[in-house]
C-alpha cells in the first residue's frame, strides 16, 4: 500500500511543473532560447572540461597561439571566421569565451538574488523600521547607474574577474530586494500565512515553507533577464578594459580590440558582436516564456 | 398577454480551450416579457453570465463559438448583426449591469462624465444638455447631484453600483440584463439597490433579466423565474409557480439547502455531489447523479422539457417524473 | 448560566493607526461562550468582525482587554505557552481559494498542523498519512484526493480541506470566519451540515463569523450584532429574530430578501451608509444614521442593558423602540 502510494505522490510533485511546462513548450520563441542557450551551457562546460583534462594544452594551442602569418585573415576553410590581429583563430576564441560570459552572468545573479533577496524578504516580512531602513539604501544604490557603480567598485578594488563580479552583482542586489519583498508582502497577507501563524509555524518555517515557495517564480524570471544584463555589463566593462583582461577570450574584450581594425577586419568585431546578440536575444525569449508560463494568474 | 421584447431561441456557446470544449449553454429558450422582470437562478458555472454575455454580443474571444441558436430583440436575431449595429443596441436598447462595481466604472474618469459619455454614445445632445441629463439620472438613483465631479474612489460599494445603474439607465434601454448587482453588496445595501432598480423600472417601464442565487432576492423583485442547471433551463415559470410547485428535484434541492429565517430546520438538506464537468456533460439528464429520485432512464435518456400548466400555463419542468403529467414539447 | 464557559473576552480593543487618525477595529467588546456551543456575529463589512475574531487568536495583538481561555488570559501568554495553546483553538477562513497554498498538496496542508505542533515528527510518514485519510474521511473527502493540489479541486472541496486543517489538532474552539460565504448554495448546505457534525462529534465550540443572518439564526446558540467596532445587540436566536431591541438589528433583519413572493418585505429604510471607524466621537456610533435618534443618543455611548433574560442591548432608546416596532 504504502509503495504505490509513494511512487503516485512522485508524480503528482511534478504536476505543477508539468503544467508550466506544457505552457512553456507551446511558447516556441522561448524553445529556440532554451536550445540555444542549452547549447551555449554545453559549449562552457566542454570547453572547461578539455581544459581541465589535458592543463589548458588545447587552450594555448587554439586560442592564444599568436600566428603573425594570419594576422587579420578573413573567413576560409582553415579558419571559419577568420583571424585576429595576433592570428589567432576566432571560432575558437568565440567558443572559448562562451563561459566567461556566461559564468559571469549566472554567478553575478546567484549572487544578487541571494543577497538581494535575504534583505527584501526580511524588509517585505518584518515590514516597519527594518523595512524603511533596508528599502531606503536599496533606493540609495540605484540612484547610481549600475556600469558607474560597478565601474567605480572596480576602481576601488582592482580589476579582476572577481572584482568585477562584486560589482556587477552589488549593482544588481536592489532590483531583487525590491522584487522578493513585494512578492514576499503579497504572500504574507494571504490567508493560508495567517493559516499556518494560527497552528502555531515560526517565522523561519512560515518564510521557508510557505513564503519562498511562493515568491520564486518572479525572482526565476528576472533572474533569467537579469542574466542577459549582466553578460552585456560583462562585455561592455571589458570593452572599457575593466574587466576581464587579455589574452583571455572574453567576448566584450575581443570586440574592444577588434574596434581598431573595424575596416581592415570587419570579421573581428562582427562574430563576437553577433555572439553577444544570439546569446542575450535567447536568455530574453527564456525569460519571457518563463514568464507566462509562471504566471499563476494565467493558470486555470 | 404582454409581448416578448426579447426571445432567446436554443442557445448554445461553447468555450474551445485547449483542455477540451466546455459547453457551458446548451439549446436554451428564454422569453423575456415586455415590462417584467425575470429571473435566472443557477449556482456557478451553470451558464447564468455565459449567457448574458452571448445577448450582449460579449464573447469572451477566441475561445467562445455561438453553436446554435437566436437572440430575437423586437424580432430582429442579434446573432446575425455586424459590431456596428450591435454597438448601437447595446446602451441604447440592452444595458448590462456587472456584480462588480469597483470594476465597472473608469477610476480617472468623474462620474458625471461616465454618464454622460453613456448618453453622448446613443444620443445626439450637446454637452451641456448631457450633463443636465446625467445630473437628473444621478437624482433618480440617489446621489445629490452635486457629486457628479467625484471620482469613483469617493464613492462607497453601494453608491458605485448607484452609478453603474445609473449609466445602464442613462439611454432608457428597454431591457436590464442585471448580473448579480447585489452580491458584493451587504444587506441594508442590497435592499437599497433593489428599490431603486425597482422604482426605476416601474418609471421607465423596463424589463429585466436578473441573473442571481439568491432566491430571496428574486422572490421579491421578479414576476418569472427559470432555473438553468448544467447550461440547460430546467424548470422554467411565473414565480408563484416555481416558488409554490418546485417541481423539479434540482429546484426542490436549492430551497431546501437555504436555512429560511422563518423557519426552525434543525437539519438543511443538501444537494449531494457537485455538478457535471462541462467539458464531459453525461448522455441522459444533466441532474441524475445528484438526484434521489433517479431510475435507469434518467442515466440514458435525455429528458425535454414538459409543460406542466400553472399560472399562466407557461410552467415547465424538465424531468421525467413529469412526462406523464404535460406533454413533451 | 447553565454550560461551562470556555472563553471570555473582556473589553477587547483593537486599534490601527492609519493616516487618517485612529481606526477602532474592536472597540471594547466583552461576551463569553459556553462550551460546546455556537456563538454567531453578525455584522456587515467593515464592522470589525473578522479583526475580533483573529484578535481572539491573537493573529492580530489586540490593543487592550482580555481573552480568557478556559480559565487563562491567553494575551499574558509567552511565545512557547502560546504555541501549545494554538493546537486548541484554530480558524477555518472564508474564501477557500486564498487560504490554502498554492504549492502544497492536500495532504501536506492537512499534514502541516501536526508536524508543526510536532505531534509526529516529518520522518514518521506512515503515521501521518494515516491520520490524514483519517481526517479526510471525516470531512468527507474521498481518498483519491490525497495528491492533488487545491487549484485542481472546486471551493466546497477546497474548504473541507480548510475544515480538515484546523480539526487535524483535535482543537476545542474554533473561529469560523464567513466559512460558506464563497460557497454555492447546495454546497454551503453540503459545509453546514458537515460543521454541526463535526460539533456534535467533536465536542467542538465555534466562533461563527457571518453577515448572513439566515445562516447564523440556523446554527447559533447566542448571536451578538456588531456595528462599528462594538456590540450593540446580545440575545439568543429567538429573542432576536422576534424581539430585535436595538435599531440597527431591526433594519438588518428587515433587509433580508424573504425566499417567499406572498411575503412582501417591510424594510425600515436606514439613513445613510456604513462608514469607517476612524476618529469616532462619543455618544452612540448608530445615532446618524438611527430613526429614533434623540440629542442624547451623540452625547453618550450607551451601556448594555437586559430588555429580557440573557438579551441585552446597547441603546439609549432600548424600551422606547422596542415599543414602538411593536
Amino acid at each position: 500500500m504504502a509503495k504505490p502510494r509513494s511512487a503516485e505522490q512522485a508524480t503528482k510533485q511534478w504536476s505543477l511543473m508539468q503544467e508550466a511546462w506544457l505552457q512553456f513548450k507551446s511558447n516556441r520563441l522561448a524553445i529556440c532560447g532554451l536550445i540555444v542557450i542549452g547549447l551555449l551551457l554545453l559549449i562552457s562546460i566542454v570547453t572547461t572540461v578539455i581544459d581541465l583534462a589535458d592543463g589548458g594544452a588545447l587552450y594555448k594551442q587554439l586560442v592564444t597561439k599568436q600566428n603573425l602569418l594570419e594576422k587579420l585573415d578573413g573567413p576560409s576553410a582553415a579558419h571559419i571566421l577568420g583571424c585576429d590581429e595576433y592570428g589567432r583563430d576566432l571560432f575558437f576564441r568565440i567558443l572559448w569565451g562562451t563561459r566567461y560570459s556566461l559564468f559571469a552572468g549566472v554567478c553575478t545573479i546567484l549572487a544578487a538574488v541571494l543577497i538581494g533577496g535575504l534583505f527584501g524578504a526580511m524588509a517585505g516580512y518584518y515590514g516597519g523600521k527594518l523595512d524603511n531602513v533596508i528599502m531606503r539604501v536599496m533606493d540609495m544604490m540605484m540612484t547610481v547607474p549600475s556600469l558607474v557603480l560597478a565601474m567605480a567598485i572596480v576602481a576601488a578594488l582592482g580589476s579582476s574577474l572577481v572584482n568585477l563580479l562584486i560589482a556587477l552583482a552589488t549593482s544588481q542586489i536592489p532590483q531583487f530586494a525590491r522584487i522578493v519583498r513585494s512578492s514576499v508582502m503579497a504572500v504574507k497577507g494571504s490567508e493560508y500565512v495567517e493559516a499556518a501563524k494560527a497552528v502555531g509555524a515560526s517565522d523561519a518555517l512560515i518564510i521557508a515553507k510557505y513564503i519562498i515557495p511562493n515568491a520564486l517564480s518572479p525572482v526565476i524570471v528576472q533572474g533569467t533577464l537579469g542574466v542577459a544584463t549582466t553578460i552585456l555589463n560583462v562585455a561592455g566593462m571589458s570593452f572599457l578594459g575593466l574587466g576581464i583582461q587579455p589574452p583571455a577570450p572574453e567576448w566584450g574584450s575581443i570586440l574592444s580590440s577588434a574596434r581598431v581594425y573595424m575596416r581592415e577586419a570587419w570579421h573581428i568585431s562582427v562574430f563576437p558582436g553577433l555572439a553577444i546578440v544570439i546569446c542575450i536575444l535567447s536568455l530574453n525569449l527564456l525569460g519571457d516564456g518563463l514568464r507566462d508560463a509562471l504566471d499563476p494568474k494565467q493558470k486555470r | 398577454m404582454a409581448n416578448n421584447v426579447l426571445e432567446i431561441k436554443d442557445l448554445s456557446i461553447h468555450y474551445e480551450m485547449r483542455e477540451g470544449v466546455v459547453k457551458a449553454l446548451n439549446g436554451v429558450d428564454l422569453a423575456l416579457k415586455e415590462g417584467a422582470s425575470h429571473g435566472l437562478v443557477g449556482e456557478t458555472g451553470a451558464g447564468k453570465t455565459t449567457l448574458a454575455k452571448g445577448v450582449m454580443g460579449l464573447m469572451p474571444k477566441p475561445y467562445g463559438k455561438i453553436k446554435s441558436g437566436q437572440v430575437l430583440y423586437d424580432g430582429q436575431d442579434l446573432l446575425q448583426l455586424n459590431k456596428q449595429e450591435m454597438r448601437r443596441i447595446r446602451g441604447q436598447h440592452i444595458s448590462m449591469i456587472f456584480q462588480d462595481p469597483m470594476t465597472s466604472l473608469n477610476p480617472v474618469m468623474t462620474v458625471g462624465d461616465q454618464i454622460m459619455e453613456s448618453i453622448r454614445n446613443h444620443e445626439k445632445l450637446s454637452r451641456k444638455d448631457a450633463a443636465k441629463k446625467a445630473k437628473e439620472i444621478l437624482e433618480l438613483v440617489g446621489i445629490p447631484y452635486v457629486r457628479a465631479e467625484e471620482y469613483p474612489h469617493q464613492f462607497s460599494g453601494g453608491m458605485k453600483q448607484r452609478v453603474v445603474i445609473a449609466i445602464a439607465l442613462a439611454c432608457n434601454p428597454r431591457v436590464l440584463i442585471a448580473d448579480e448587482p447585489t452580491t458584493a453588496l451587504d444587506v441594508t445595501i442590497q435592499a437599497q439597490v433593489l428599490e431603486t432598480i425597482r422604482d426605476l423600472r416601474q418609471k421607465f417601464h423596463t424589463s429585466m433579466l436578473l441573473i442571481t442565487h439568491d432566491l430571496g432576492v428574486i422572490a421579491q423583485n421578479c414576476e418569472y423565474v427559470s432555473i438553468i442547471y448544467a447550461g440547460e433551463i430546467v424548470e422554467t415559470g411565473t414565480v408563484h409557480d416555481i416558488f409554490g410547485r418546485k417541481l423539479h428535484p434540482y429546484t426542490q434541492g436549492l430551497f431546501s439547502s437555504i436555512p429560511n429565517i422563518n423557519e426552525t430546520v434543525t437539519r438543511l438538506i443538501p444537494i449531494n455531489g457537485l455538478m457535471p464537468d462541462p467539458t464531459a456533460l453525461p448522455e441522459g439528464c444533466a441532474f441524475c447523479e445528484r438526484c434521489k429520485y433517479a431510475e435507469e432512464r434518467c442515466s440514458r435518456e435525455h429528458p425535454s422539457l414538459y409543460a406542466m400548466g400553472g399560472e399562466e400555463n407557461t410552467h415547465q419542468v424538465r424531468c421525467f417524473r413529469y412526462e406523464q403529467n404535460g406533454e413533451g414539447r | 448560566m447553565e454550560g461551562n464557559e470556555l472563553l471570555r473576552v473582556n473589553h477587547l480593543k483593537k486599534y490601527f493607526q492609519t493616516p487618517h487618525g485612529t481606526l477602532s477595529a474592536v472597540d471594547d467588546v466583552t461576551f463569553g461562550i459556553n462550551e460546546r456551543e455556537t456563538l454567531g456575529v453578525v455584522g456587515e463589512s467593515g464592522c470589525g468582525k473578522s479583526t475580533l475574531g483573529r484578535c481572539i487568536l491573537r493573529l492580530h495583538e489586540p490593543t487592550a482587554g482580555e481573552v480568557v481561555f478556559e480559565g487563562k488570559n491567553i494575551l499574558a501568554c509567552d511565545k512557547k505557552e502560546m504555541k501549545s495553546l494554538r493546537s486548541k483553538m484554530q480558524i477555518i477562513f472564508q474564501d477557500p481559494y486564498a487560504s490554502l497554498n498554492p504549492r502544497m498538496t492536500v495532504s501536506q496542508a492537512i499534514a502541516a498542523p501536526l508536524i508543526i505542533q510536532g505531534v509526529y515528527s516529518a520522518k514518521e510518514k506512515e503515521k501521518i498519512q494515516k491520520k490524514v485519510a483519517e481526517m479526510m474521511d471525516v470531512v468527507g473527502l474521498a481518498s483519491r484526493l490525497v495528491n492533488s493540489y487545491p487549484h485542481e479541486l472546486d471551493g466546497g472541496r477546497r474548504q473541507r480541506i480548510g475544515i480538515a486543517r484546523a480539526l487535524s489538532l483535535d482543537p476545542k474552539f474554533i473561529v469560523c470566519d464567513e466559512p460558506v460565504s464563497a460557497l454555492d448554495v447546495s454546497i454551503q448546505a453540503q459545509v453546514l451540515n458537515l460543521m454541526q457534525d463535526l460539533q456534535q462529534q467533536m465536542g467542538l465550540t465555534y466562533l461563527f463569523i457571518t453577515h448572513n443572518l439566515s445562516v447564523v439564526k440556523h446554527l447559533s446558540n447566542q448571536i451578538v450584532v456588531m456595528y462599528l467596532g462594538q456590540l450593540v445587540e446580545k440575545a439568543s436566536p429567538d429573542q432576536l429574530f422576534h424581539n430585535p431591541c436595538h435599531p440597527y438589528t431591526q433594519a438588518l433583519l428587515s433587509a433580508i430578501p424573504i425566499p417567499d413572493p406572498d411575503i412582501p418585505m417591510r424594510r425600515m429604510v436606514l439613513k445613510g451608509e456604513l462608514t469607517s471607524p476612524i476618529n469616532v466621537g462619543p455618544g452612540c456610533r448608530f445615532a446618524k444614521r438611527c430613526n429614533y435618534a434623540k440629542p442624547e443618543c451623540s452625547e453618550a455611548s450607551p451601556e448594555m442593558v437586559e430588555v429580557e433574560p440573557g438579551h441585552v442591548v446597547a441603546c439609549h432608546m432600548a424600551g422606547a423602540v422596542n415599543k414602538t416596532h411593536e
